[in-house]
Parts: structure tokens; sequence; C-alpha cells
């Protein structure tokens, strides 16, 4: 009988216990690791407390200056600073991507516990598909489509964002909670009493916190990217006027002549999200799982087949 | 005296600190059969890589395992350990492989079997026409249908998967197969199958090491016998002798744990009134598959009744159903007079306190995060009521009383052995004092000794407490010792129901009769133990058990 | 195996269906200002409400939704309100710039993540797997536009390599001049490489521990034949739905890439389609993407199911 813990991929396969590097990254790997720590954590700087240090962003000089005295990044197609603009640039994205997620997350996880705390199959299923439908389709093409109605509320671009990570989000937490371990730990507080608010949500959703905080890591990454590009287009769906996404947009035809305009904003924008992505990759990488459950959580997070409910052990 | 296939000595495994096997010197002759036995832990899985010359990650392997063999006509000597991995395999084809315990998992489940074998004869044979003949061959050794090859393992039963990872070994015809555990798990018409199956592999030449705890299947096939006892040879000698007439304590534990099953008298004579009664009961599973059909079943305070049949017959869809966890589609549960909802979410307390179940995976059923006391204790505040402190003292009164300290017990579940996880699982459901506790299959993960304590203890139940155990298993031997009512089920249907003798001595259906052939045919009729009116007797004719040590509970 | 074919194929026309519908109402019913952005700002109310009423748009949402429907099935999609002419006339054209996109990416992707992912399994935790780990999180981090800038700036304008748009060619005229899809095919690539790559590596080094293959080496096949014969093969079914996946995030990518490099394609054309609040054209694209995206789906979902035969549960 294989043992397998609540909360946790089922019947891990390999040795356990796996000899070799897991963990270890080396010196290249360690030094990587810090760059990327201090590149986040600069981006993160400017972008939370550079509106409170930055100039004036209105237009105020001529358009296209190389940098000088006044601005030493160069004024863009407006004749704003670039320095300023670089600054208060990078609040809007955050904070729209950090509220998308946090929605998506706060609906998704309760929904998906109590898909699998409730009794009647064709639910579960029902939701599930229902919820397919979206799975499907690119984001970028859903947050057009939106564009489109002429909308431009910062609340529905969280909506919209949360609610195309809503299913992802939802098939995790899911297939997490479905792990058999988890049901015979369910079973056995459903024999001693235990009320249904303490097994479904406090008891499993603990369990299934691990892998939503693994997931959570990833989908900012993708939450960023999606509303970087949009803004990018040209969507301008918040309304917000010096996202870096959006300088980017606004001055590429002006890469020639000033470049710094668009690659300062791109260039943090890539660091953001780079330094990100690698932070989170080696925080997983070096927690003390074994290799084959570290894999496995990956995997949760790539697939979107069907989880399969337990079918009921015969004989 | 013919020159051994496989001589080790001194045969040393370590695993960082710990020592998993110490000194193991041992030879096995071409054809003849080395049975090494011993309890869980004892480093019997351990023994057979170390036999191959393979060590598992992070065990290290020192001493002498020297191969004689004949690998495609040559003689070839050599020392497995200390060399590199291409070397020890050129060394290890044709001469001897190995059947790992979980045949399940080391198939493919990509690749049909033809195919995978196939792969593997090609280590032997160059021509693809002899490769086809090996494959054939090898299939026909392991007593399989030569269609099995055309298929997924995925479409193939536990018993045909066993017999796939056997021809796998003997593809590359070695003169010396090792088996791990090949009957685990096994209901005994499979077992008895596999037993024949051996059976004709030695009567052809082939030598095994059969690494495994069912004493009965060493006493069959071992012309020489190996006790191990964390990781040392404890007792050796030939034949099956060490397990007939043990000389050290290691042995006569493990032999004594199978004889001492005596099923006490109940507490009251007399009729009894039903406390659980199962009419007509059925359930299907959600594609289709009809796993229960029809069922009747009546339970009385204090009785100890027993459900068998063989693996897919319907047994733990049944207890779980009676517990609630899956609920039946037709008939109803009665208590008394009232029926019992059939799912266990909409029970009340004193419903959920009536039946309790005790899940198969112990160690599965526990939240890892938490001490076992505390998580044990719940039944009995949720159920029944009681303060937080008052239910941790009673548990771990109770769970002391089985055998498991205070202070193992207030530790988180990782810290404890399979056997006290499942002790704790049973005082888990006891603590509700219910008037029926289902037992599904507790004791199959368990070795030989641990697997007695626990069913002695639970067959104590009913002299001090009046309650019903109802022991799903499909081991008959271990129920037959212990049940008042044998229940046995077939294709999802009650086909029989008989107290035990009257099973044992004419079973009326097929199913049953099959089960007990099996099961007798097993266990050797006529040699060493005899068989009498369900109990089993020491060779000196006596019917009491002898007084043995209780072991400790096992870590 | 035919009947869940069957089955996915009628899930899939059902989240079609759905899809289209959903689309149909957002964009229809939440006003867009198509009239404004004809007329001007400056048009009165009353020119607006006109030339809505000439395009038909203030009949009820279910009468234009019928009629749109029953123009679908005759591969009618409506007629633009932007150019007047039918939606369907650029849409083979730009059909074909997009495809050539599409299948010069997937035709470089695929393998090289095959190879990525193959090399990286076969050897976790060696130097050249966290090496390649490390470069592929950051790669894939970046959004494509950020990273169309940087290569534009320097393999364009800087060292002047490749040309910086592809303004004026379109459809297979793109193949005639393959120096113009370097650029967009590199950030393509690089973006959509990590996952695929990635899930492969997790395939591949799972096989690899699997205790099949194990089982293999202790009965003496040798380590090559393991991993050529069962490993890799082993290790790349998983990754079939990933292939999907990619797909998917292709359509949002290729979007991005042609509006920055100046292609001309399905999504250039729909993402002026959506500034310009032309709703027909929006719906219509929508729904080529729907397909698109559908088809995509279940024929992956197929193709695993019969790569991966399905683990019953024995009792």
């Amino acid at each position: 009988m294989r043992t397998v813990r609540c909360g946790r991929p089922a019947g891990a396969v390999g040795s356990a216990g796996a000899a070799g590097p897991a963990g270890a990254v080396g010196s290249a790997g360690a030094v990587c690791t810090a760059a990327a720590w201090v590149v986040l954590g600069a981006v993160l700087l400017v972008a939370v407390a550079g509106p409170l240090v930055a100039g004036s962003t209105r237009s105020e000089a001529g358009p296209l200056l190389p940098p000088g005295p006044g601005h030493p990044l160069g004024t863009d197609v407006l004749g704003r600073d670039v320095l300023a603009l670089a600054l208060t640039g990078g609040r809007t994205v955050l904070l729209l991507a950090g509220a998308s997620l946090a929605l998506a997350y706060l609906v998704g996880v309760p929904l998906a516990l109590t898909m699998v705390g409730h009794s009647r199959r064709w639910v579960d299923e029902a939701v599930l598909h229902g919820l397919d439908t979206v799975l499907a389709l690119p984001g970028l093409l859903v947050l057009l489509v939106l564009a489109s109605t002429g909308e431009q509320h910062a609340f529905g671009v969280v909506v919209a964002v949360a609610a195309l990570q809503l299913p992802a989000v939802v098939r995790l937490a899911r297939s997490a909670a479905l792990a058999p371990a988890c049901r015979t730990v369910v079973e056995t507080m459903v024999l001693q009493g235990e009320p249904w608010w303490r097994i479904h949500l406090w008891h499993t959703g603990r369990a299934v916190l691990a892998p939503v905080a693994v997931d959570a890591g990833t989908r900012l990454i993708l939450v960023l990217q999606l509303i970087a590009s949009a803004n990018f287009l040209g969507l301008d769906l918040a309304g917000s006027t010096a996202d870096w996404a959006v300088l980017v947009e606004r001055n590429r035809d002006a890469l020639v002549l000033q470049p710094l305009a668009v690659l300062v904003p791109a260039g943090l924008l890539v660091a953001l999200c780079a330094g990100a992505n690698v932070v989170v990759d080696r925080i997983t990488r070096s927690s003390r799982m074994p290799r084959a459950r570290r894999l496995r959580w990956f995997r949760w997070w790539f697939r979107s087949a069907p989880a399969r409910r337990d079918e009921e052990m015969a004989g | 005296m013919t020159a051994p296939i496989l001589t080790a000595r001194g045969l040393r495994a370590v695993a960082g600190e710990s020592v998993l096997l110490d000194g193991i010197d041992l030879d096995v002759t071409p054809g003849s059969v080395l049975a090494v036995v011993g309890r869980s832990g004892s480093g019997k899985t351990t023994l057979g890589y170390a036999l191959q010359g393979q060590g598992r990650p992070g065990i290290a392997l020192s001493g002498s395992v020297r191969l004689h063999g004949s690998s495609s006509g040559e003689l070839s000597a050599g020392e497995l350990l200390g060399r590199t991995d291409a070397e020890r395999r050129r060394l290890r084809t044709g001469v001897t492989a190995m059947v790992p315990q979980h045949p399940q998992a080391v198939l493919n489940p990509m690749r049909r079997i033809g195919a995978a074998l196939r792969e593997l004869a090609a280590l032997s044979q160059s021509r693809r026409s002899a490769r086809g003949e090996a494959v054939r061959t090898a299939l026909a050794a392991a007593r399989l249908d030569p269609s099995v090859a055309g298929r997924f393992p995925h479409q193939l039963s536990g018993g045909q998967q066993q017999r796939v990872a056997l021809a796998q070994a003997l593809i590359t015809r070695p003169g010396l197969v090792v088996l791990d555990e090949p009957t685990a798990g096994a209901d005994p018409v499979t077992t008895s199958e596999i037993a024949d199956t051996l059976a004709d592999l030695v009567a052809g030449g082939t030598a095994l090491v059969l690494l495994t705890h069912d004493l009965p299947l060493a006493r069959r096939l071992a012309d020489s016998t190996i006790v191990l006892h964390d990781g040392r040879v404890a007792e050796r000698g030939d034949g099956a002798s060490p397990l007939e007439a043990p000389d050290t304590d290691h042995g006569r534990t493990l032999v004594g744990a199978e004889a001492r099953l005596e099923a006490p008298a109940p507490r009251s004579a007399g009729p009894r009134r039903s406390v659980l009664v199962a009419d007509g009961v059925g359930y299907r599973a959600p594609r289709g598959a009809t796993l229960l059909s029809d069922v009747n079943l009546t339970v009385r305070a204090g009785a100890c009744v027993a459900i068998v049949g063989r693996s897919g017959a319907g047994k733990t869809t049944l207890a779980r159903g009676l517990a609630g966890l899956t609920p039946f589609d037709s008939g109803e549960v009665r208590w008394g007079e009232h029926p019992l909802p059939p799912s266990a979410r909409r029970r009340s307390a004193p419903q959920r306190r009536h039946v309790q179940y005790v899940h198969q995976d112990a160690r599965g059923g526990f939240d890892p995060r938490r001490p076992v006391t505390h998580q044990i204790a719940r039944t009995a505040e949720l159920l029944r009521g009681l303060p937080r402190p008052q239910a941790r003292r009673e548990a771990e009164d109770l769970l002391a009383h089985w055998g498991v300290g205070p202070e193992q017990a207030r530790r988180r579940p990782e810290q404890l052995s399979g056997g006290q996880l499942q002790r704790a699982a049973v005082v888990r459901a006891l603590l509700a004092r219910p008037a029926v506790l289902v037992c599904d299959e507790v004791t199959s993960a368990l070795d030989t000794v641990t697997r007695t304590d626990l069913l002695t203890t639970l067959a104590d139940l009913r002299s001090t407490q009046d309650t019903a155990v109802v022991l799903i298993s499909h081991d008959l031997a271990v129920v037959t010792a212990l049940a008042e009512e044998v229940h046995v089920l077939d294709g999802g249907r009650l086909v029989e129901t008989a107290s035990p003798d009257a099973l044992l001595t004419a079973p009326r259906s097929r199913a049953a009769a099959e089960l007990v052939t099996a099961m007798q045919h097993h266990h050797i009729p006529g040699d060493h133990m005899r068989h009498h009116h369900g109990r089993w007797r020491a060779p000196d004719g006596s019917s009491e058990p002898q007084a043995q040590p209780v072991p400790e509970p096992g870590v | 195996m035919r009947a869940y074919a069957a089955r996915r194929l009628g899930a899939g026309l059902l989240q079609i269906a759905a899809v289209v519908t959903i689309v149909h109402l957002l964009t229809s019913v939440l006003p867009g200002d198509a009239a404004v952005v004809v007329l001007g700002e400056n048009a009165t109310d009353a020119q607006r409400e006109a030339l809505r009423a000439s395009w038909g748009l203030d009949r009820p949402w279910g009468e234009q939704f019928l009629d749109w429907l029953g123009g679908l099935v005759h591969g009618d999609l409506g007629t633009s309100l932007r150019t007047g002419r039918p939606v369907t006339a650029d849409l083979a054209d730009e059909l074909a710039g997009t495809a050539v996109l599409a299948a010069v990416t997937l035709a470089c992707v695929i393998p090289l993540a095959v190879v990525l992912g193959v090399v990286s399994g076969a050897r976790p935790g060696s130097r050249t797997d966290r090496t390649l780990n490390t470069a592929l999180v950051i790669l894939h981090a970046i959004p494509e536009f950020a990273l169309g800038m940087f290569l534009v700036a320097v393999f364009a304008l800087e060292w002047g390599w490749f040309p910086a748009t592809a303004a004026g060619l379109s459809g297979f005229s793109l193949a005639e001049q393959p120096a113009v899809l370097v650029l967009p095919v590199a950030v393509l690539v690089c973006t959509r490489l990590c996952a695929l790559a990635r899930q492969i590596r997790i395939g591949v080094a799972e096989a690899r521990e699997a205790e099949y293959a194990t089982h293999l080496r202790v009965l003496g096949v040798p380590e090559r034949t393991v991993l050529l014969r069962t490993v890799v093969p082993n290790g790349l079914a998983p990754a079939v739905q990933q292939v999907a996946r990619t797909v998917d995030g292709l359509l949002g990518g290729v979007v991005v890439v042609e509006a920055l490099f100046g292609l001309t394609g399905v999504g250039a054309g729909f993402v002026e389609a959506v500034k310009a609040r032309d709703l027909p054209v929006v719906q219509g694209y929508a729904v080529l993407f729907v397909v698109t995206t559908v088809v995509v789906n279940v024929a992956a979902d197929v193709a695993a199911r019969r790569l991966v035969p399905q683990r019953e549960v024995v009792a």
C-alpha cells in the first residue's frame, strides 16, 4: 500500500529522498538567484515608491529630447520627462495584476472546495464544464473583445482578468483536494462527526494552500504579461496614461530617435517579470520536497486535463 | 554437491547511519529454492536487490556476491559488487533476474506486453525470430495466455500483471530468479496459482530466492530457509525446518504468530438482538458496472462476522456502504426498526456512533500535521459530547491498553509505525462506543506477528464490550479462526453464509469451494499443522496454543 | 475511444456555441461607439442615431443575433462598419499571413523544445539542466512586445541585420522575403519555448526515474536503450496537450507580434477592428479564433487519450 499524504500529489513516483543536487543550486546558480532577488527588489521599489519621488509627468519640454539637464533620460514623444514617467508607471500594472490575482483565488479556491465537498456529482461536472468554456480562450483576445465594447474601468479589467484565471485556479484547487489520501482523511472526519465546514474548508483548505501558493507565484507573471500586453496594444483599458506598457506603445515609432523612451519602461517590465519568475522558480526548487513531488506540482500547473474523481474501489 | 549458482559472503548494506544488512552469508544451488522469511523491515527487499549487486539510491553495499552461471553456453564467474553498472549487467544477463514487490509499477503503461518482452529478449537473442520464440516461451512458463501480448498493462488483472513481471524475468532464461513478496495482497486462489507456477519453474531447473512473509508458501517450496531479523541471519536450516521447529526466539515469534488464533467465547449466551440489518442492498459504479446486488446481511450484538471473497467481489463496497461512505443505490440498512440514511453525512450523531469503519490504509487516514491523540479524541468530543481534556485522556488510556504508549501517541503520524497507526485507527473508531465496527482489510499491510496481535485484540472486543465486529478480508485462514459466521461474496452477490467449520469442510458454492481449496492447498495439509474444527492445532496434538511471549508492537 | 472522441467533439461544439453567443452579446449590447469613431467627436446625437439605424444596430439583440447566425451559416460574416466591405474580403490575405507566421514558428518551437526538454530531463539537476532552466524561465517571463522592442533596437536598428517592419508585405509574399520573418518568429519562439520544453523535461525526468525504467535497468537493458525507447516516448506523451496550449498561446502572441512588426495578419486586423469599434469584424474574427482554439484542443485531448492509456483502477 503506497503511503500518500493529504494535500500533496498522490502516489509519488520514483525514489524517495533522491540523492543528488536536490536543492543545491551551485555557486553560479546562487549568484543568479541573488541577482534575481536584487533586480526584483529594485523594480518593486521603483514601482511602489517611485511616484513619491518622481517629478512632474506633464509635458513641459519639447518632444524627444536627448538626455540633458532637467531630464536625465530625455523626454518622450509628448515632451514628458522619461525618468518621471518610469518612476510612476509601475503602480497601475502591479495594482491591477495583484487585484485580479487576489480576486481569482478568493473566488476560485472556496468554489473548488465547495464543489468537492458537495455530494452531488453532476454539480461538479456542470461547473467544471462551464468553466472550461473560458479555459481554452487566449486571454488577450478576451480583453480585446472587452475593449471593443468601449468600457474603460479598472474594475472591469480586474474582473475580466480574474475570470480568465478562474478555470485554471479551480482545477488546481479541485485536483489538490481530490488527492486520494485527502479523501481518506475526509471520510474519517465524516465518520467522526466533524461539521461540514471544518472538513471541507478548514482542513482541505489547509491542504490545498501549498499547491495554490506555488501556482500563485507563476500566475502572477502571466497576469502581469497579459495586462501589459493589453496596454501595449493600445487598449488603454484602465484609462491610465503613464503605464510602462502604454509608454512603450506610444513611443515605439520614435525608437530610432529616442530609444530611451521605449527601452527604459520596457526594460523595467522585463526586469519585473523575469526577476519575479526566477525568484518563484528558485523558491519552489529549493524547498524541501523530493524532486518527484515537485515535478508533479509543475505538472498540475501545466495540465488542464480533467482531474478524475476516484472511482470507488471495487471489492 | 553441485556448485552453487550464487554465493554471498559478508554482505552488508548501509544507508547513512542505519545498517540494513549485516554479514549475510548464503549459497543457492541450481534448481533449489531458498526462502528468506522475516518480518517487515527485516531487510528482505534490500537483500533482494543486493543479491543482484544493485544498491538502491542512498544504500552502499559491501562484501561479496558471486555469480556462477552459464550465460549463452559459457561458464562465467563474477563478483557483482564493486563493478560498474554496465559490467554488472553483462554478468547478470542470462544468469539471474528479479521480480520486484509491486509488479504493477514496473510495467510500462504505454507499451504492450509483447513489445516490452521483445525488447528484453533482445538482450540475449540477436535474431528477430528467436526473440519471438523467447517471448512465447516466457509467457508459457509464466502460465499466461499468448493473447496477453497484445494488451496494455492496465487491461490486466493484478494476478496477470504479477505473471507478466515474472515473464519479464524469465525471458533471458536465467538460472536464478529472485522474487520479492510474490503473493503479498493476493487472494487465496491467486496465491495458490502463483505457488503452482513457481513449483513448475523449480521443477524445470530454475533456482529461486523467495523473499516472503507468507510462511505457508515458504513451507511448500523451500529447500532451505533463512530467517532474517534486523538485517542479520537469525536462523537457517534445510527444507523449512526453521519454520517447523524454530530454535531462536525470532523464529518462534514468526511461527507462533500463525498458530495463536483462538476465538474467545462471546460475552452473553443465548439469542442476541440484531444491531444492523442490510436488506437487499446494491450498488452500481458511476460508469455502469454493478458492484453489489441484492445482499442481505444481519449482524447481531457481539458477533464476529466475516465477509470474504476474491478481489473485486464487492467486499469493500459492502463494508463502505454499511458505514455510509459509499451510499447504496438500492435496498436499505436498518438499525432495529429505523432505516439508516444511506450516506454518512446525513446520519445523526447517534447513528454515526452506531456503525464505525476502519480503513485499510491507516496512515492515509491521519492528518500529518496534528498529534495522533488529538485526532483520535475528536470522536469522543463530537459523537459523545465529552469535554476535550477528558476525551484526550480516554483516548490515551484506550490506546495504551492497545499497546501504544502515551509518549508515542502524542507524536505526529509520521513517527508511528504502520501497526501502531492501524491500532490508533481502530481506537479512534472505538471511542464512539459503536455497536458495529467494520474493519476493512485492516491487516493486509501488516506482517504476520502484528496481524495476529491486532486480530486477537479485535476478537477480545466481543467479550469485553459487546461490540459486533465485521471483518473484511481475503485471508480465509485468519477469519475462519475468529469469526462465528462467514459470508462469501462473489461478483457482487452473497453466495453463501455458513459457520467456519461448515464452510471449510463442506462449502456449497463454487466461489467458496475455490477459496477453501486454495487455502488448504497452500497450507500443505497433513504435514505439520492439523486443521481441526476450525482451530489450528500444534504438532503435539494439544489444542491450547503454546504460551508465547507477546512481542513488542513493531517499530 | 470513439465514444470519447464523439463526446469531446460535442463538448467542443457546445463550447463554440456558448462563446460565440457571449461574444455577440457583449459586443452588441454594451454600446460601442462605432458611430462616434466613424463620424468623429463632433457629430450630433441625431446623426449618430441615424448611422446606427442604417447599420441595423437599433434592433433588439435577439434579432441581430439570429440575422448574424444566418449569415454565418452561409459564410457571410457581415459588413465592416469602417470600410463598408464584407468582412471576409480581407480575411483570406490576412489568414495567409498569420498562417505562414504560425507555421514557421511551430516548425521551430516543437523540435527545439523536444531537444531541450530531453537533454534537460535526461540529466536533471546537472549544470546543463540548471542553465537551460534559468534561461528558459527568464525568456518565458518577458512579454512579447518588450522582447520584440529589444530585438528590433539591437538587430534591426543598431546592426541592421533584419528589417524592423514588414509593412506592405502580406500573405504568401512573406515567404518570398524570409528576412522579414526572422525577428517576429524569434520573438514568438522565445516566449513559447519555455512552457513546452519544461513540460517535456518534467515528463522525461519522471519517466527516467519511474519504476518501470529502473526495473528495466535491473533486468539488464543498457541505459541508452532505456532512454531512447522507453523514457523519451513515455516522457513526450503527456506533452501533447501542452502543444495545444502552445498553439493557444501562439494565437495571443501573434496578435502582439503582428501589431509590433506591422505584419498583415488576422491578429493585426483584429486589433484594428477593436480600436475602431468595428463590431461585425470583431465578431467575425472572434468566431474564427474560438473555432481554431477549440479544434486544436479537441484534437490534442483525443490524441492524448490515445497515446496515454487510461489507468483503470484495479481492485
